[in-house]
């Protein structure tokens, strides 16, 4: 009681926000503990897979490192050949030209770089691509590198380790024993502690076709306050290197490295500019910064997608806090309408919702947060693994907590949440007193025709947008801005009309019986559905829709690829590096030995190809080169645009002529009898299109030339696979493995067997899209299983009635559990529709504008009805417990 | 002699490319009596010596690991001898001098460079240059002292043979990335040198000797201890009028001042007795120069190696041996970094040939702290622009070199 002496006074803002917070807010939370904790985490879960996908793609682009800065300091500019290696005798000129009378103190350090892939030996049999660990040797000269250690006053050891279980080795290595052993190699202390390596550690592994034994002489040395070497990196002396990887006078790599005093300012932009200019076009000169940028650019696609789908869970959560705002809404109608009696405004009501909007997304941020970096440590691994398959090769193992993904998710946590509580709020706010007393608690019924007409609205605009073309970038990459844009405006659209769809699931119930209480119960609260339920099938529909677009889309895609590798994989026998576990593996067979393989009595026909990466004006190709006339006896290709001049299968006339992929064709706006120019060491080379074919294994794009030759401008015999069609009568099988034990440092793939690497690849490319996918759907379950206790607890004057006319808890149940499995239904069937417009949106308009593949479009029948069936199947066992527990009242209960 | 110099990056190049803890060029104990590929040629000169050759035993002509051992009576041969002796182990450029700007900029600059082969190249498996040779490597050393500033700048690169470092057989042409040193005229002996620290300060030199070429040593051998392996050819022009451009901090200075250049060539000069040397080049006003070396044993005194040579002003060299000198610091200076104790100022006595009257110089530093880290080696030593005093008055400039006093050279010894 207010003492009479006290005057009544207006609470001031801040006190009535703290007092509207305390028992407005939290009151309602600590009053539902469980629905509020369960509507964070599902929260938290949404922006979990969304942080994991970001970080996991974060440690994937940046395990693309240069991994020299490891031994030395980030250098200034990379120069590379346009294809192919460098000469040794690049070195002389780059010294030459190196040197600048207007900047007499700008000594630069110039550091040549061999880089190749090896790996482990496997251990059993199973030759499955990608399964056997890869290393990065990086071929350095480890004389130069001691000045780079002086220089930052590094501890200079890279000489004279011991063997940390015997430090009384007499005889450590000094530098000069290390420059001349051919197998030398420093490890990370990663990879020593992994593998039990010590100095004079004998570490196996497959370089080209060969089997080389490296002796660990140390461990690479690092600075305290950098990150410490990669695992998967060895470091040898170049010369060494050269010989062991067949690149004797060829290096992969120059860096330079300015002095630090040039670090910065227009005086470096003047070297880079100058050198770039000078070097151009024979090398390409590029910062780290760009070649990560490089690196980034070639894996942006499937970044992209990889995020976007990532976002589905938290749409999904969005329907769900908009829903539980909504419901609280109704539920505080009478204390809205006391607040607003007492004087408290309009705006101020509205503030205390958008607060409580806020701190369910903070507070879901923070778990998110964390529950993001924990599942970001499994995703990283699928991301890497995908990245080595398809880009580069990549080590990365686990993912830190970058600050700035983690503030990015948190705010977007709040900021949708704040955004999904905004009608809510305003609804609360603008809600008359007397009406909200007047109508008390009961659940809104919404207004169905204006959701329908605007999701209908936006499913036309979605329909528009798929037509519009992507944005073109740099390098020929493509990001489809409109077709992700239909595809959000297309799910929500459909949401939006999922109202609809309800009534038409309770006509079907009405169908199935009309003896049931609890199904007539139902049926009657779905022909005129609240907005709680119509939210509740949006966000199923959303999840189904998204999912079964996405099955519809891999299905296409396997089917695509299933189709392209039957045509394309024509030999008994296919063979290549063991070490090749990667796609930017480039290890070669040498002529020696596939000239050797392919006289065998047994070989019907033969045919090389080779793979050399090559750049385009801010683009990565691939050139491939084999016999043409080969691919046409066998019919491996499949055409996009058929060759129309026969020319081009005859190796006396088809040096100027090329094929290109589709891929390729529309990354760079090509087509048949364009003109297109690629870089050789033999000079620039104009090649003439004679026609475009499919090819799944590859997004940046290949020309295929005539073997002999890209061999001969390459100046190489050596080659990436061999393949070997058999005579007939000869097992294919029998063949394999007599030649996989005369040469146990290939990988050798009967037809059968590569067929199904490659779609076991194919299937795991996809498994983090499954994963993402999956959670959608058990985020939009559970916000079903929310949804429903929503409206039971709305209910309870209505289910105490039904008790008190004799209905039973199980009959609650059951009307809860048809109500649940009704909606569920219409969701996914509403869901599964809208998903065949999704997947044609997929197929036809964004992986075509990101990846440039034409897929020929199938719908996956199985996990569609698959989807169909368990999604009201879980709803219905989800709502029959929330029935059952929702129907356990206090007049139940003995006094 | 310029033994100290040659010393000094012996053991950083020894230190470095050798075992750690293993010794640093010391003389093998039996070494090779096979006749050697070269012949005995007739001494270019005959040094007024007052040594005693009955010092040390008669010189091996190849040692353990192959390499020749520098003979008496060589006949040099110019400018073949400028450039590098591939057949030797331990060869290397030494210039020290002093330099002058047009404001009374005054600097003091050193700059070296060695080259140590691994193997002689009768044992080279391939004859074909690589870009990346296995078997011969280069290290320079470059420092500038900038009196005004007081400030000493210094560093050190290391490389190996190949693209970007390389010794001419055939004349004085040394490449190691940007540092160079080339005979441009061998009519006149015109040398210049181009080199940096760092990005801290360059310098091109234009060099020319004012005074002739100087053989050291007996027979043209320079002995450096008793072992049948440790002497070497030792060629000096001890003074070279110097102009060019110093780069200091993006600012051009023109310069001029006189150069010291040694050029050194031998395939072991170290004996496992010896723990230090102290080594000067003096350039007197009057016209002469002094070279002196104290190799210092481990009982403190003075290697009988040990030699002092005054240069006339005709270029002629008069040796003197171990016992007519002596050298003493008159104070110590700790050095802050590696905490070695040097003995600097230092006094010089010495018998001066001209008079044949004892005379005495005090070398003291311009600055006290110019110690060179040594950091691949971890040998820190002190390599300094001094002023010479005699009875308190200024009578030229000198270069001192004094090693083995942190301890780390005594270590890398055993």
């Amino acid at each position: 009681m207010i003492p009479p002496s006290t005057p009544l006074r207006p609470l001031s803002s801040p006190s009535l926000n703290g007092a509207l917070l305390q028992q407005f807010t939290l009151r309602h939370w600590r009053l539902f503990p469980s629905r509020s904790l369960l509507l964070l985490l599902l929260l938290s879960l949404g922006i979990a897979v969304f942080l994991s996908i970001r970080l996991a793609n974060r440690a994937a682009v940046s395990s693309f490192t240069n991994f020299t800065e490891v031994l030395t300091r980030q250098s200034d500019l990379i120069l590379s050949s346009p294809a192919g290696p460098l000469p040794e005798t690049v070195l002389d000129t780059l010294r030459e030209r190196c040197k600048f009378p207007q900047l007499p103190s700008a000594h630069i350090e110039i550091v040549p770089v061999v880089e190749t892939i090896c790996a482990q030996p496997q251990s059993d049999d199973a030759n499955r691509i990608g399964s056997r660990p890869t290393f990065t040797l990086l071929g350095v000269d480890l004389v130069a590198l001691q000045n780079f250690a002086a220089e930052a006053h590094l501890d200079t050891s890279w000489a004279g380790q011991k063997n940390a279980a015997a430090p009384s080795t007499p005889n450590p290595n000094s530098l000069e024993d290390l420059l001349h052993k051919n197998n030398a190699a420093f490890c990370s202390s990663a990879l020593a502690q992994r593998l039990s390596l010590q100095v004079g550690s004998l570490l196996p592994v497959i370089l080209n076709d060969c089997e080389v034994q490296l002796e660990i002489v140390g461990i690479i040395p690092h600075r305290a306050d950098q990150p410490a070497p990669p695992a998967g990196l060895l470091v040898m002396d170049l010369p060494a290197l050269q010989t062991l990887s067949d690149k004797v006078g060829l290096l992969d790599r120059v860096e330079l490295f300015f002095p630090p005093s040039l670090k910065k300012g227009p005086l470096r932009e003047q070297l880079v500019e100058q050198i770039s200019t000078a070097l151009a076009p024979s090398i390409s000169a590029r910062t780290p910064v760009a070649r990560q940028a490089a690196a980034e650019l070639m894996t942006r696609g499937f970044r992209l997608n990889l995020t976007i789908l990532s976002l589905l869970s938290l749409l999904v959560g969005l329907y769900l806090i908009f829903q539980a705002l909504d419901a609280a809404v109704v539920r505080r109608r009478a204390e809205i309408a006391i607040l607003r009696a007492l004087g408290v405004r309009e705006w101020e009501v509205r503030r205390a919702w958008l607060w409580e909007a806020a701190l369910l997304g903070g507070g879901g941020g923070v778990v998110g947060v964390l529950g993001g970096w924990a599942l970001a440590q499994v995703a990283v691994r699928a991301v890497s693994k995908t990245v080595n398959a398809l880009y580069y090769a990549n080590n990365a193992e686990a993912a830190g907590l970058h600050w700035g993904e983690a503030l990015g998710a948190f705010v977007l946590s709040v900021g949708c949440s704040i955004l999904a509580g905004w009608l809510p709020a305003k609804r609360a706010a603008s809600i008359p007193p007397a009406q909200a007393w007047a109508q008390g608690s009961a659940a809104p019924a919404g207004n169905s025709r204006s959701s329908s007409q605007l999701g209908w609205c936006l499913v036309a605009l979605a329909i528009m947008l798929a037509f519009l073309p992507p944005l073109r970038m740099s390098g020929g990459s493509r990001f489809a801005l409109a077709g992700y844009l239909s595809a959000l405006l297309g799910v929500v659209g459909a949401g939006l009309i999922a109202g609809d769809a309800l009534k038409i699931a309770a006509w079907c119930g009405h169908l199935v019986s009309q003896n049931s209480a609890p199904l007539r119960l139902a049926i009657s609260h779905l022909r005129a559905p609240t907005s709680r339920h119509r939210w509740a099938a949006a966000a199923l529909l959303c999840a189904v829709s998204m999912t079964g677009g996405m099955a519809v889309l891999v299905s296409s895609f396997e089917q695509s690829v299933s189709a392209w590798i039957t045509h394309t994989l024509q030999a008994d026998l296919f063979l290549t590096s063991g070490a090749n576990q990667a796609a930017s593996a480039y290890n070669r067979l040498p002529s020696t030995l596939w000239r050797q393989i392919v006289q065998n009595p047994d070989v019907l026909d033969w045919d090389t190809s080779l793979m050399i990466p090559a750049e385009l004006p801010n683009a990565q190709i691939r050139l491939v080169g084999s016999s043409l006339a080969f691919a046409k006896r066998h019919q491996q290709l499949s055409w996009l645009q058929t060759p129309s001049n026969n020319s081009i299968f005859d190796p006396e006339h088809n040096a100027s002529l090329c094929l290109v992929s589709e891929t390729f064709a529309i990354r760079f706006n090509v087509q048949k009898n364009d003109v297109i120019r690629i870089p050789t060491p033999k000079g620039a080379r104009e090649l003439q299109i004679c026609g475009v074919y499919t090819d799944y294994g590859d997004e940046q794009g290949l020309v295929l030339v005539e073997g002999r030759h890209l061999a001969d401008w390459f100046d190489t015999d050596a080659v990436s696979t061999l393949c070997l069609s058999l005579k007939p009568g000869v097992d294919a099988e029998q063949h394999r493995a007599l030649l996989q034990t005369a040469h146990p440092s290939l990988s050798i793939f009967t037809n059968v067997h590569l067929r199904a690497e490659v779609m076991r690849i194919f299937r795991q490319t996809f498994a983090i899209t499954y994963a993402l996918e999956a959670i959608g759907v058990i985020v939009a379950l559970a916000g079903l299983g929310i949804t429903l206790a929503t409206i039971l607890a709305e209910r309870k004057t209505e289910l105490t009635t039904l008790r008190a006319l004799g209905m039973s808890q199980a009959d609650i149940a059951a009307l809860a559990a048809w109500e649940g499995c009704l909606l569920a239904l219409a969701g996914a069937i509403g869901g599964l529709l809208s998903s065949i417009g999704l997947g044609a949106l997929l197929i036809f308009v964004i992986n075509k504008q990101t990846f440039g593949w034409t897929l020929q479009p199938s719908l996956p029948w199985l996990p569609l009805l698959l989807l169909g069936f368990c999604v009201p199947l879980c709803g219905t066992l989800l709502a029959w417990c929330v029935g059952r527990h929702g129907a356990d009242l206090p007049a139940d209960r003995p006094l | 002699m310029k033994q100290t110099h040659l010393h000094a990056l012996a053991v950083c190049l020894c230190l470095l490319l050798s075992n750690p803890g293993h010794h640093f060029g010391a003389p093998p104990e039996n070494p090779s009596e096979q006749p050697p590929g070269q012949p005995l040629e007739r001494p270019q000169k005959q040094p007024p010596a007052d040594s005693n050759p009955a010092l040390f035993p008669e010189l091996a002509r190849f040692t353990e690991d192959g390499f020749e051992v520098p003979q008496p009576g060589h006949h040099f041969t110019f400018p073949r001898d400028h450039g590098s002796h591939p057949a030797f182990k331990l060869e290397w450029w030494y210039l020290t001098g002093h330099l002058f700007g047009p404001n009374q900029e005054r600097f003091g600059f050193q700059a070296t460079i060695f080259r140590k082969s691994g193997k002689p190249p009768s044992q080279a498996v391939n004859a074909s240059k690589s870009r990346f040779e296995k078997d011969e490597f280069f290290l320079v050393h470059t420092a500038l002292l900038n009196t005004l500033s007081g400030e000493f700048l210094h560093s050190e690169r290391l490389a190996r043979a190949g693209w970007d470092a390389s010794a001419s057989t055939d004349t004085l042409s040394l490449h190691m990335g940007d540092f160079q040193l080339v005979l441009s005229d061998p009519t006149l002996n015109k040398i210049t040198l181009d080199a940096h620290i760092r990005d801290q300060a360059t310098f091109s030199l234009s060099l020319e000797p004012i005074k002739p070429l100087v053989v050291f040593g007996e027979n043209g051998i320079s002995r450096k201890g008793n072992s049948p392996t440790a002497a070497s050819w030792y060629l000096t022009f001890p003074r070279l009028k110097t102009t060019g451009t110093l780069t200091l901090k993006n600012k051009s200075i023109p310069v001029t001042g006189e150069v010291w250049m040694d050029h050194e060539i031998s395939s072991s000069q170290l004996t496992t007795e010896q723990v230090g040397w102290d080594w000067a080049g003096i350039q007197l006003d009057d016209g002469r120069e002094i070279m002196v070396y104290r190799l210092r044993l481990k009982d403190g005194s003075p290697d009988p190696a040990s030699a002092l040579s005054w240069v006339d002003r005709n270029g002629h060299a008069i040796m003197q041996s171990a016992s007519t000198f002596s050298w003493n610091g008159t104070g110590v200076w700790k050095s802050p970094h590696s905490g070695a104790a040097y003995p600097l100022p230092v006094r010089l006595t010495a018998t001066d040939p001209a008079t044949g009257l004892p005379v005495e110089f005090i070398l003291v530093p311009l600055v006290q702290d110019q110690e060179l880290e040594g950091t691949f080696s971890d040998v820190p030593y002190w390599e300094g622009a001094c002023r010479v005093l005699q009875n308190g008055k200024p009578v030229g400039s000198a270069y001192v070199e004094l090693t083995g006093y942190s301890g780390s050279l005594n270590r890398a010894l055993r």
